[in-house]
């Protein structure tokens, strides 16, 4: 009993592999936007001098980090409708073109407080191996709070966490694949229907794996290019970050 | 008054530490009163179902005891391949070096669910293939396949990071004392290496145990899929995804606090 392979059922089905790329691409880059907004707030909560931001930061990260991904995704899917909580979802959906917002929303919500935890944990990390001068020497040239973050934080601890930030985008991309489990048409997803309509599983498997690896290789590219040329080299930064 | 209050905290820990579980089953109260005023805790968390969620069904293997099985069998097969992985990414010989970074690359950029689809459907077919008989893989079976697969991927990168992290003066020191180089390697170099790789191995055992819960797609039935099983029969699945979530939440945060030890731990041991 061989198995023959048939590599014309991806040219046949070629419209299910777009429509699933789409559809990861949406949920990586809206969900990739706000886990990074999240979840700079929430690491530069987490150092913060004033306990109770700190503690409330510390709640959100370890809660959100140690419960799988898939639980998260499964209990908002199936304990709340968020189109019903939040009726303008139902816009932003038809804006991106969406069929099933309650499942697209319910993924991008759990991948966003799942991932944004991951990302406030390297921006700590990167924040806290900053030295202890730049904070003194921000107050000594007579900066505020917000001026010495905004300034002289953010930018240098952002260029230290670039790499741990890039690998949780990635992981953000991989983990959009667990959407598949509550019915978002994406690219695993796909696969399991090409696999159902013509029983020819290993062909899509092949293609999709390929698809995969060269979104996140194109993630690692780009968040490189950003990191060499782009938005965050400051003045500080120029001549090395200590 | 905040700083004041930090340094209380800080001098009485249980104290804070009991104050914070309070404080949490609080603000979790809270957010059920508000978002899920009719849950009904009682009637979905029979201790016939909590029996079923934990331990699986009577006489066999499953639920939480499952999800722990399945955990360590793969962080040990994993934690063997991956050694060998990464030993063989940190060496100099082009033909282990190159197929290992390779293997490495390819699997860190796979999501794990197309890691076990590949394992669970792709090896009947490509076994049938090659050896012409009917193959078939037990779920349970391909489930540990794939984590290994996957984790020790990752596994190999934290011990390649930990063959970085030895001092080239360790080499030299063990040349000079006339030791070959599997010498140097098995004695001097892999035990501090391993030690200084603990905390992180804890860690990825910590993202594993989570990662288990993907097993759910292709019918193992342990923790997450056991919920769902009761879930599906009685369908009330705030409460049900609610004890998940916390269960999940205690063994991955106690998990990650061994971690964190370990990690100070080792720290002092490399600086004294």
């Amino acid at each position: 009993m061989g198995y023959e392979f048939d590599w014309s059922v991806l040219l046949t089905y070629k419209q299910l592999l777009i429509d699933g790329f789409i559809m990861t691409l949406k949920l990586s880059i809206i969900g990739i936007f706000f886990a990074f907004i999240i979840g700079s707030i929430m690491g530069l909560a987490r150092v913060s001098k004033n306990f109770f931001i700190s503690l409330f930061a510390t709640y959100y990260v370890e809660f959100f980090r140690n419960i799988p991904l898939i639980v998260q995704m499964f209990f908002i899917y199936f304990s709340f409708t968020l189109t019903d909580i939040f009726p303008w979802l139902e816009t932003f959906g038809n804006s991106l073109g969406l069929e099933n917002h309650n499942e697209f929303f319910s993924a991008l919500l759990a991948l966003i407080t799942y991932t944004s935890t991951y990302i406030a944990e390297a921006l700590r990390s990167g924040i806290q191996s900053l030295p202890k001068g730049q904070d003194e020497a921000a107050k000594t040239l007579g900066m505020n709070y917000f001026q010495t973050i905004r300034l002289i934080i953010f930018p240098q601890a952002i260029k230290l966490a670039w790499g741990p930030i890039t690998s949780q985008f990635i992981n953000l991309i991989k983990n959009s694949s667990l959407a598949m489990t509550i019915g978002v048409a994406e690219l695993t997803f796909q696969t399991q229907e090409i696999d159902s309509i013509t029983f020819r599983g290993f062909e899509a498997a092949t293609a999709v794996t390929l698809l995969y690896l060269f979104l996140t290789l194109a993630t690692s590219a780009i968040m490189t290019l950003v990191d060499k040329y782009g938005l965050i080299k400051t003045s500080s930064t120029k001549g090395g970050v200590r | 008054m905040s700083e004041k209050l930090e340094n209380y905290f800080k001098t009485h820990s249980v104290l804070f530490f009991v104050l914070n579980l309070v404080l949490i089953f609080v603000l979790l109260k809270l957010f059920q009163v508000t978002a899920y005023p009719d849950a009904n805790f009682s009637e979905a968390l029979t201790p016939g179902n909590i029996k079923f969620i934990l331990f699986g069904m009577e006489g066999e293997l499953g639920g939480l005891m499952l999800t722990f099985t399945i955990a360590i069998i793969a962080i040990i097969f994993s934690f063997i391949f991956g050694s060998f992985l990464g030993i063989a990414r940190y060496s100099d010989i082009k033909v282990l070096k190159i197929p290992a970074t390779m293997y490495i690359e390819l699997f860190r950029a796979l999501p794990l669910i197309m890691v076990i689809f590949w394992v669970y459907f792709a090896i009947p077919i490509v076994g049938g293939a090659i050896f012409e008989t009917k193959i078939s893989v037990p779920a349970l079976t391909s489930a540990i396949i794939s984590f290994t697969l996957f984790q020790s991927a990752y596994i190999a990168e934290i011990i390649r990071a930990g063959l970085n992290s030895i001092p080239k003066g360790q080499f030299e020191a063990a040349k000079t004392l006339g030791m070959n180089p599997w010498q140097t390697f098995t004695l001097i170099i892999l035990p501090q290496a391993y030690r200084r790789m603990i905390p992180a191995i804890v860690s990825q055992f910590v993202s594993l145990f989570k990662d288990t819960s993907l097993v759910y797609i292709i019918g193992v039935i342990e923790f997450f899929r056991a919920a769902t099983i009761v879930n599906n029969r009685i369908y009330m699945s705030f409460e049900i995804l609610s004890f998940v979530a916390i269960v999940y939440f205690m063994c991955a945060f106690t998990l990650s606090k061994i971690a964190g030890y370990l990690e100070k731990k080792v720290e002092k041991q490399i600086n004294t």
